[in-house]
C-alpha cells in the first residue's frame, strides 16, 4: 500500500521543486536588469546592449524562463558572475567540505538526544529536570552564540582546541559541538515529550504486566512508537541544519558549502544562489520523504494504508 | 474576543441561576462553562505568576519590550555616533571605575548598553511585525484552504510547502544576493515567507471543524461561508495561533541575529544583535564584552519568549482537562 502514497509524495514534491525553480528566476529579475546588476554601470551602453544579447536577456522573460528550465534539466545551471566558473563545479567541490562537518554533528545529536530524552522521562526528578533546564537553555542559545562561547572558552582562554584551519579531530570539535547544541536540545525536549507521553498508555500497562524487564518494555514498546514523531521532526528539519551548518561554518570559516552561499549572498553573484538555493530544495524534500518513508517501515499501520 | 466572552459568561451565569426554566440540561452546561471560564481566567494569571522561571520570563521581556519602545525617548547618547577617546572600555565589574558605560564600550567608543538597547528595539520590532505579518496571511489562506479545499486548498498547501523547502534563512540570502540587504526588504519577506506553519495549523483545524454541529447550525441559520470562517471557526483556532506566534516570534528574531551576523542583514552602522556579535567575535582575546553581551541580550530574549510560550501551551491545554 505504501507505493501509491510514496507515488503521490513524490509528485507533490516535483511540484513545489518547480515552483522553487519559478519563484528563483523571478526574484533574480525582479530587481531590474541583470546586465546592470552585473556591471553595476561601469561600463559603455553598446557594450551592456552586446552583453545582453550574449546572455539572452533581450529575450521575452517568459521565453527565458523555459530556456531557463531547459538548462537546468541539461545539468547547466550557469556560469558564476565573479569567477566565471560553471555553478554546479563550485557548489561541488564545497558540498563535500560541509558534509565532514554535518554528518558527524548529525550522528552525535541522534546518539545522544534519544537516550537522554528516555533518562529525563523515566527519571522524573532532579536528573530529568536538569536535562531539561539545561536543553530548555540550548535552544534558546543561537548557534551563533553558542560557538562563540565556545571559542571563548576552549581556544581563547583554556586554549585546549584550535579554532580556524583543518588537520587532526581536534579541528572537528568546536564546529561539530556548535552544529550539536540545537537539535540535540530540541530532539532531548522531543523525546522525552513523545517518551512520557506513551509511557501513560495501556500497552506499556500490559508489556509491563506480563513481566517484561523494564529496558524491554522502553526499547522494544515504548520507543518504537515514541520516536514516530521524531522522524518526521528529523525529515522537515534538514533546511534547519543546512541553515544552522551555514552559520557555523561562517563562524568557523569552514569552506564549505555555508560559505559559498553566503559570499554568492554578499557579492550578489544570483546564478550560484539560484543553484545553492535549488540543491537545498531539493535536499530538503528528499528528507522528508525519506522520512516517510521510514515512518512506513516502522509503523505497519501506515504501510497498511489505515 | 475576550469583550464577547465576557457577555457570554454574564449570560452564562444568568441562565444557570435563574430557575425559571427549571434545571435543563442548558442551564447545566451553561454553569459547568462559566465555572470552567472562571477558572481557567483564574489559572491563566496566577499560572504565569506562580511558575518562576515564567514570571522572570516575563520581566526579561518586559524590559525589552518597554525599550524597544522608548529607548528613543530616554537614551541621550547617539547609539551609533564614535566617541574614540572612550574605546574598549571594560563593564564597571572589572573595577575600572572611571567607566560610566556599565556594559563597557566598543572599538570606536559606542556604548554597548545602549547599542543593546537600540539593536533589540530592530529586532524585537521587526521580530513581532513579522510574525504578526505572517499570522495573518497564514491564517486567512489556511481557513480558505480548509474551507474549500480541491485546487485552491492545493495550490494555497503547496506553497506552504515551498517556505519548508527553501527556509527562510536562506531565502533571506537570496533575497539578499538580488537586492542587497535593507530592513524593508527583511520585513516583507518576513511576512510573506513564513505564513506556512500559520497555514498549515489553520487548515489542519478547520477541516476538522467544518463538519462540527456548531458551523451546520451557523449555515442553516443562512451565514455566509465568509461569516462561519471568520466568526465561528477562526475564534477556535486562537489559542494554538497563539502559542505559535510567540515562538515564531523567537524564531523571527533568532533569523534577523543570523543575517546581520552573517553581514546581510540589517546594514551598519543601525545597531543590531547579530551585527554587534560579528564584530565583536575579532575582538574576544583582547575584549570579551564586546560578544558576549549581545550574545547574553539575544539569547536571553529568545529564552524568556520561549518559556512564556511553553507555559502559554501549558495553561490553555489545561483548559481541555478541566
Amino acid at each position: 500500500m505504501i507505493g501509491p502514497v510514496m507515488a503521490k509524495r513524490v509528485f507533490q514534491s516535483a511540484i513545489v521543486l518547480f515552483l522553487l525553480v519559478t519563484i528563483l528566476f523571478f526574484i533574480s529579475r525582479m530587481s531590474g536588469d541583470p546586465v546592470l546588476m552585473l556591471t553595476e554601470g561601469a561600463i559603455e551602453p553598446e557594450e551592456i546592449e552586446k552583453l545582453r544579447v550574449a546572455y539572452g536577456f533581450d529575450r521575452p522573460l517568459i521565453v527565458q524562463f523555459f530556456s531557463f528550465i531547459g538548462e537546468i534539466f541539461r545539468g547547466d545551471f550557469g556560469n558564476s558572475v565573479r569567477t566565471f566558473e560553471p555553478a554546479t563545479d563550485m557548489v561541488k567541490s564545497r558540498v563535500g567540505i560541509s558534509i565532514k562537518m554535518v554528518v558527524p554533528a548529525f550522528l552525535v545529536y541522534i546518539f545522544l538526544s534519544i537516550p537522554i530524552g528516555c533518562l529525563a522521562a523515566v527519571k522524573r526528578g532532579a536528573i530529568g529536570a536538569f536535562a531539561m533546564v539545561v536543553s530548555l537553555v540550548g535552544q534558546s542559545v543561537p548557534s551563533f552564540f553558542l560557538g562563540i562561547l565556545y571559542i571563548y572558552f576552549f581556544a581563547v582562554t583554556l586554549r585546549w582546541l584550535p579554532v580556524f584551519g583543518s588537520g587532526d579531530w581536534t579541528h572537528y570539535v568546536l564546529p561539530v559541538a556548535t552544529l550539536c547544541g540545537y537539535p540535540l536540545a530540541k530532539y532531548t525536549r522531543l523525546v522525552r515529550a513523545q517518551v512520557s507521553e506513551t509511557l501513560t498508555m495501556e500497552f506499556v500497562r500490559t508489556a509491563r504486566a506480563k513481566g517484561l524487564h523494564e529496558v524491554n518494555v522502553i526499547r522494544r514498546h515504548v520507543l518504537r512508537n515514541a520516536l514516530l514523531p521524531v522522524i518526521t521532526t528529523m525529515g522537515v528539519d534538514v533546511g534547519t541544519l543546512i541553515g544552522s551548518a551555514l552559520i557555523v561554518e561562517a563562524i568557523f570559516a569552514w569552506p564549505g558549502f555555508g560559505t559559498l552561499v553566503v559570499e554568492a549572498a554578499k557579492t550578489r553573484d544570483y546564478p550560484i544562489i539560484q543553484t545553492c538555493g535549488l540543491l537545498i530544495g531539493f535536499l530538503v524534500l528528499t528528507g522528508s520523504i525519506i522520512a516517510d518513508f521510514a515512518y512506513g517501515l516502522i509503523d505497519p499501520r501506515i504501510r497498511r494504508g489505515e | 474576543m475576550s469583550d464577547n466572552d465576557n457577555d457570554n459568561i454574564e449570560d452564562n451565569k444568568k441562565s444557570a441561576a435563574s430557575t425559571e426554566f427549571g434545571v435543563s440540561e442548558m442551564a447545566i452546561i451553561a454553569a459547568q462553562r462559566s465555572m470552567r471560564e472562571k477558572i481557567w481566567n483564574h489559572r491563566m494569571v496566577l499560572g504565569f505568576v506562580r511558575y518562576p522561571p515564567a514570571f522572570v520570563a516575563l520581566i526579561i521581556a518586559s524590559f525589552f519590550l518597554f525599550f524597544a519602545f522608548t529607548a528613543p525617548l530616554i537614551v541621550s547618547w547617539d547609539p551609533n555616533k564614535p566617541v574614540l577617546s572612550d574605546t574598549l572600555q571594560p563593564p564597571v565589574w572589572s573595577f575600572a571605575f572611571n567607566s560610566v558605560h556599565s556594559l563597557g564600550t566598543d572599538t570606536v567608543g559606542r556604548d554597548i548598553f545602549v547599542r543593546i538597547l537600540m539593536g533589540g528595539r530592530v529586532s524585537i520590532l521587526l521580530g513581532v511585525t513579522g510574525a504578526t505579518g505572517a499570522a495573518t496571511i497564514g491564517v486567512v489562506l489556511g481557513l480558505i484552504a480548509g474551507w474549500k479545499r480541491g485546487v485552491v486548498g492545493a495550490t494555497i498547501m503547496r506553497w506552504a510547502d515551498l517556505q519548508i523547502a527553501l527556509p527562510l534563512l536562506l531565502m533571506a540570502l537570496t533575497v539578499a544576493a538580488v537586492f542587497g540587504p535593507g530592513l524593508h526588504i527583511l520585513l516583507i519577506l518576513f511576512s510573506l515567507w513564513f505564513w506556512g506553519p500559520y497555514a498549515r495549523i489553520s487548515e489542519g483545524l478547520t477541516l476538522s471543524l467544518k463538519n462540527r454541529e456548531f458551523v451546520e447550525a451557523a449555515r442553516s441559520i443562512g451565514a455566509t461561508p465568509r461569516r462561519i470562517v471568520f466568526r465561528h471557526v477562526l475564534p477556535h483556532l486562537f489559542s494554538p495561533l497563539l502559542v505559535l506566534w510567540s515562538f515564531s516570534c523567537a524564531i523571527l528574531i533568532i533569523i534577523e541575529a543570523s543575517l546581520s551576523f552573517l553581514g546581510v542583514g540589517i546594514p551598519p552602522p543601525t545597531a543590531s544583535w547579530g551585527s554587534m556579535l560579528a564584530e565583536g567575535r575579532q575582538y574576544l582575546h583582547r575584549a570579551y564584552w564586546l560578544a558576549m553581551m549581545p550574545g547574553a541580550a539575544i539569547s536571553m530574549m529568545v529564552w524568556s519568549i520561549n518559556t512564556l510560550g511553553d507555559r502559554l501551551r501549558d495553561v490553555i491545554d489545561q483548559r481541555q482537562y478541566l
